[in-house]
């Protein structure tokens, strides 16, 4: 079995929950500063996969946005959770719960 | 020996080799096409040009005099090739379920298509011959001998060509004459020569001509 896929399968599963944890926990947070800590955790390997999935979480209402002057390079965008967005997060957050401890329980044997 | 051009990525000046330019515009563009069906594509795709001239400014700031062709492929590699960033879901559930090994084609340099340009660096009147032949990959030369041949039989030949000179447009952009050799890399040292010259060399070329032919009918005569 390719285990590499399942692997990748599984972290891009949860990437849009970490996403919205990151930003939550960080109250705003840019795309620059979202990528370093998901490289950190090894969730994300390569950054453009981040990009699309901010858009389309925009789009959906689950994220707001707002430009700020970054002292260098180009202006930044300042991600934030709408009130939609957060419902959805808590929501996100109790079904991984459930699930990671259940899996646990699961797999505990070996 | 490599041209520098300076490119405006999302807001900021870069200063970047040429070569590494057709890179950088060759990956935004295959970004394009994977991103076409997408909703927010105009929007993903400024974000990533927001990263990408994030990333060369650090460089710039860490000294390099310009962008190369090793910092563009650098940053794509950070980034990842345009194939791997489309939709998880949506293809997850076509191929991959199927096959989960599966290889995918790496997309630089693979959609490069041949186009029928007039090239202006090997022509004799306005390069047509040479164009063509380019495009069917036959040497020039033969080109021209039947078109010269069809041009003293049947005068079609001179039809042939005139309209041909009209239609198809000359090769002026590098990528252009990477389009009409069929992706084959030339250097920007190729391409010096402009299109100012094509005229001047035109008239040399017409004068030259118009010499010869006089001297031709006088001595029949």
């Amino acid at each position: 079995m390719a285990t590499d896929n399942m692997e990748s399968q599984m972290r891009k599963g949860l990437l849009e929950l970490c996403i919205l944890g990151i930003i939550t926990e960080q109250n705003e947070a840019y795309p620059s500063n979202i990528l370093e800590q998901l490289k950190e955790s090894k969730l994300v390997v390569l950054e453009g996969t981040l990009y699309p999935l901010l858009t389309r979480l925009k789009n959906a209402g689950m994220l707001s946005y707002r430009w700020e002057e970054s002292p260098a390079g180009p202006p930044r965008k300042y991600y934030k959770l709408t009130e939609e967005g957060t419902k959805f997060y808590e929501q996100l957050r109790a079904t991984w719960n459930e699930l990671s401890a259940a899996v646990n329980r699961l797999t505990k044997a070996i | 020996m490599q041209r520098i051009v300076q490119i405006n990525i999302a807001g900021s000046i870069i200063p970047i080799e040429e070569d590494a330019y057709l890179l950088i515009k060759e990956y935004l563009t295959a970004l394009e096409r994977q991103f076409a069906a997408e909703q927010g594509k105009d929007e993903i795709i400024q974000d990533i040009e927001h990263r990408i001239s994030e990333l060369f400014g650090i460089r710039l700031q860490s000294g390099a005099p310009a962008i190369d062709r090793a910092d563009v492929q650098k940053v794509i590699d950070t980034l990842g090739p345009a194939s791997e960033l489309h939709d998880s879901s949506a293809r997850a559930n076509t191929s991959s379920n199927t096959n989960y090994n599966q290889q995918r084609p790496q997309p630089q340099y693979s959609y490069t298509r041949q186009r029928l340009y007039r090239n202006p660096y090997d022509k004799v009147l306005g390069g047509v011959c040479s164009g063509i032949a380019n495009y069917f990959d036959i040497d020039p030369v033969i080109l021209r001998l039947i078109f010269a041949v069809m041009f003293f039989t049947f005068g079609i030949g001179f039809l042939a060509y005139i309209i041909a000179w009209i239609v198809v447009p000359v090769a002026k952009t590098p990528e252009e004459l990477r389009y009409m050799s069929g992706g084959q890399h030339m250097t920007f040292d190729d391409i010096k020569r402009n299109m100012g010259e094509e005229m001047k060399d035109l008239k040399i070329r017409g004068e030259q001509m118009s010499r010869e032919l006089k001297d031709f009918f006088s001595k029949k005569k």
